[in-house]
C-alpha cells in the first residue's frame, strides 16, 4: 500500500516537472529561479497559449508576438498597463475578487475578452490569470493563458459566470428576436442553427432550423437564374473568404411571388475557424421599384433634352454657315462655345441613356462577327484631332487576325471609345498613348496604356462607381461626367467580358479588356421605353 | 432640281433642314407626319424623304410600311432621336437607307449624304 501511495506520488511530480520544464521555456527563465503555484501546474503546459507576462503589481511586462490585440489594446499598449484593464467587469467590483483570488488564495481567475491574433479575426476567449510564485512562497510574476473552453479548469467564478452567461445569450436572443431585418445563422456546413421572427416573415416560412440554406432561401440573380450551391451568398460564406459582403437576389416565396432581398453575410470566426455564417436579410422590393423608376425618368428626360439639343446644334451650324462674313471673330467664337457646349450635354445625354438601359436591362446584345481592329481603328481616326490638338504620341498593336469575333459592335465600340478617350483627355500634352489588341488564349485582349494623370491609390476601389470622378481630374478642371468607365464595366459584366487596371498617380494608366474569343453572350433586348 | 420630302413634325428641325438643303441647291417640300407625308406624295414628285419616327396621326415606322404596301421606291433617310438598336434595326428593316440620331449628327453630314444618294 505505501508501495502505491510512493509509486503516485513519483508520477504525479514527474508530471508536475515535465509541465514546469515546459511552462519555464515558454517563459525564459531558469527553472531554478522560480517555484511554480500550485495552480499553474493544473494546465499542462502543451495545450495553454501564454500570451501576457505581468509583474508582481499586475504590470505586464511582455505580449506573445502573435498577439495583434486584446480587448482594445494593441499588444504594445498593453505593455506597462495592468492586467486589470483587460477586465471588462471591473465596475461591479471583480477587480476586488480577482486580487483576492490571484494574491491571497494564489489560485487563478479567468474572465471572458475580445482578441486577434496577427493575420487573424477577431473572436472572444477566456484569459485565465495565473499567479507565479518564487522559493518563499510570495508571488512574484502573474500569466495570463489563452484558455481553450474544451479543458479549461473550473473557474474561480464559476457560478457567477455561468448565470451571466445564460443571462447573456437569453438576452442576445431577445435583440435579434426584435431586430426588423431577418437574422438568418448558419453551422459551418450551411445548415440552418437559428432564423428569427422577422427572417421568418420576410421568407414566408414556418419551419427552417436543420435544414441546409440552399433549401430554405432558394435565390435567383437579376437575370432570374436559380443560384447553384456555388454562387448561393450564404452557402459560400461558410467555405470563405472571412469578408463582409452585400448584394441584392432574387427570392421566391413558396407562393411563388418574387421579392428583392439585399442580404449581408458575415462569417462567424471563432479561433481561427469558420463556425457557420450570420446573414442579414432585408426586403429590398420597394428600393429596386424606386430604383426602376428613377433610372425610367432619367431615360424619359434625356430623351426629350435630345430635341432641343440638336436644335441649339443646327442652329448654330446654320448661323456660323450664314454668318461668314456677317459675324464679327468675337460673335463667331461665341457660337463656336454655344456649339461646343450643346455637344457636351448631348455627349452627357447619350451617356444617361446608354446607363439606364443598361441599369433596366432593355438593350440588347446581338453578337455578329466583327473586325475588332477595324472598330479601334475607328474610333482612333475619330480622336485624332484631339490626338493631334495634344500631340501625344500614339502607338499601336493591334492583331488583325481578330477580324471575326462574334461580339455586339455598338457595345464593343462604346467600350473602345470610352477607354481611348480617356487616355486621350487624362494625359498631359506630348504624352504617351499605346493601345494593344492580342489573343490572350482563351480571351481576346484590349489594352490602352497612357502615362497621364493616374488614379490615386486610395480611389482606386471607386472608379468603376457611377458618376465617380477622381480627385486629381476634378482639380485639373479636365472636363468629364463620371460615366464612362461605369458604362464600359456594366457593359462588359453582362456580356461575359472583364475590365481592370493598373495605375500609378502622376505616372499613367492602363486599362485591360478582356472577352472570350468565343465572344459575347447574347441577349434579348426587353424594350420598354423609347 | 432634286427635291427633297422633309417629314418632320417639330416645325424648327424642319425649317433648318430646309435652310442647309436650300444651301445645298436642293428644293424641299415639308410634311409634318407620315399622313401628311403620304398626301403630298399623291400630288408631288419627289426624289428622296428625309423622315423623323416620332410623330403624332401616323409615325414614320408606319409610313415606311405603307410606302412598301405602295410599292413606292423613293430613298428614305431617317433622322429621328431614337438611338434604341432595335429602333434603327426596325427602320433598316423597312427600308430606309441611313439612319441618322439627329442630335449626333450636324446638318451638314445630312445634307452630304442627301446629295451622295442623290448623285449631285
Amino acid at each position: 500500500m505505501v508501495e502505491l501511495v510512493l509509486i503516485l506520488i513519483i508520477i504525479l511530480l514527474a508530471g508536475a516537472v515535465v509541465a514546469l520544464i515546459s511552462l519555464t521555456r515558454k517563459l525564459k527563465i531558469s527553472i531554478n529561479d522560480m517555484y511554480v503555484s500550485r495552480a499553474l501546474l493544473q494546465y499542462s503546459a502543451d495545450q495553454e497559449d501564454i500570451i501576457l507576462k505581468a509583474d508582481v503589481n499586475g504590470s505586464i511586462i511582455s505580449v506573445h508576438d502573435n498577439v495583434a490585440l486584446i480587448g482594445m489594446y494593441t499588444a504594445r499598449e498593453l505593455i506597462g498597463k495592468n492586467i486589470e484593464v483587460l477586465n471588462s467587469r471591473l465596475d461591479d467590483g471583480s477587480s476586488e475578487v480577482m486580487w483576492n483570488i490571484l494574491k491571497d488564495k494564489h489560485e487563478t481567475y479567468s474572465f471572458t475578452v475580445s482578441g486577434k491574433y496577427s493575420a487573424n479575426t477577431s473572436f472572444f476567449f477566456t484569459l485565465t490569470i495565473v499567479p507565479v510564485m518564487d522559493a518563499s512562497g510570495g508571488i512574484f510574476g502573474y500569466l495570463g493563458l489563452h484558455t481553450k473552453e474544451s479543458h479549461a479548469t473550473k473557474p474561480v467564478t464559476s457560478t457567477k459566470e455561468s448565470d451571466e452567461r445564460a443571462r447573456s445569450r437569453a438576452h442576445a436572443e431577445a435583440i435579434l428576436a426584435s431586430i426588423a431585418d431577418g437574422v438568418l445563422v448558419t453551422d459551418q456546413h450551411g445548415d440552418i442553427t437559428m432564423l428569427n421572427q422577422a427572417g421568418r416573415e420576410v421568407l414566408g416560412i414556418s419551419e427552417s432550423i436543420g435544414k441546409s440554406v440552399i433549401e430554405v432561401l432558394p435565390l435567383e440573380d437579376d437575370k432570374e437564374t436559380l443560384l447553384l450551391p456555388d454562387k448561393h451568398p450564404v452557402y459560400q460564406a461558410t467555405k470563405g473568404p472571412k469578408s463582409v459582403t452585400t448584394k441584392n437576389y432574387i427570392y421566391v416565396r413558396a407562393d411563388f411571388t418574387k421579392l428583392w432581398l439585399a442580404i449581408t453575410t458575415a462569417p462567424i470566426v471563432f479561433e481561427g475557424n469558420v463556425e457557420g455564417v450570420v446573414a442579414v436579410l432585408r426586403d429590398a422590393t420597394i428600393e429596386k421599384q424606386i430604383d426602376r423608376s428613377k433610372t425610367e425618368f432619367v431615360s424619359l428626360a434625356s430623351h426629350q433634352l435630345r430635341t432641343p439639343l440638336t436644335a441649339i446644334n443646327w442652329y448654330t451650324e446654320l448661323l456660323l454657315d450664314h454668318g461668314v462674313e456677317s459675324l464679327s471673330e468675337d460673335q463667331k467664337s461665341f457660337v463656336n462655345q454655344i456649339r461646343e457646349s450643346s455637344g457636351r450635354m448631348n455627349e452627357l445625354v447619350s451617356s444617361l441613356l446608354n446607363v439606364s438601359r443598361l441599369e433596366l436591362g432593355t438593350f440588347s446584345v446581338d453578337p455578329v462577327p466583327t473586325d475588332i481592329g477595324a472598330i479601334v481603328q475607328s474610333v482612333l481616326a475619330e480622336l485624332q484631332p484631339n490626338i493631334a490638338q495634344k500631340q501625344h504620341v500614339l502607338t499601336t498593336e493591334i492583331d488583325e487576325s481578330l477580324d471575326n469575333v462574334p461580339v455586339d459592335a455598338n457595345l464593343m465600340r462604346i467600350v473602345v471609345q470610352n477607354l481611348l478617350s480617356n487616355a486621350v483627355k487624362y494625359t498631359r500634352e506630348k504624352g504617351e498613348v499605346t493601345v494593344k489588341l492580342y489573343r490572350h488564349y482563351p480571351e481576346m485582349r484590349f489594352e490602352v496604356t497612357d502615362n497621364g494623370y493616374g488614379i490615386p491609390q486610395n480611389q482606386h476601389d471607386k472608379i468603376f462607381t457611377k458618376l465617380f470622378r477622381a480627385d486629381n481630374v476634378v482639380e485639373e478642371n479636365l472636363e468629364g461626367n463620371g460615366l464612362g468607365l461605369y458604362i464600359v464595366r456594366s457593359i462588359l459584366e453582362q456580356t461575359g467580358g472583364d475590365v481592370w487596371f493598373e495605375s500609378e498617380q502622376n505616372v499613367g494608366t492602363t486599362f485591360y479588356v478582356s472577352l472570350p474569343l468565343t465572344g459575347m453572350q447574347k441577349k434579348e433586348g426587353t424594350k420598354t421605353l423609347i | 432640281m432634286k427635291k427633297v420630302l422633309i417629314v418632320e413634325d417639330d416645325s424648327p428641325m424642319a425649317r433648318a433642314l430646309t435652310l442647309k438643303l436650300g444651301d445645298a441647291g436642293l428644293d424641299s417640300v415639308s410634311a409634318g407626319n407620315g399622313h401628311e407625308a403620304l398626301e403630298v406624295l399623291e400630288k408631288e414628285t419627289v426624289d428622296l424623304i428625309l423622315l423623323d419616327i416620332l410623330m403624332p396621326k401616323m409615325n414614320g415606322l408606319k409610313f415606311l410600311e405603307e410606302l412598301a404596301k405602295r410599292d413606292i421606291t423613293i430613298p428614305v433617310i431617317v433622322t429621328s432621336n431614337l438611338s434604341h438598336e432595335d429602333d434603327i434595326k426596325e427602320a433598316k428593316r423597312l427600308g430606309a437607307v441611313e439612319y441618322f440620331v439627329k442630335a449626333d449628327v450636324s446638318l451638314n453630314k445630312i445634307v452630304e449624304k442627301a446629295q451622295e444618294i442623290l448623285g449631285v
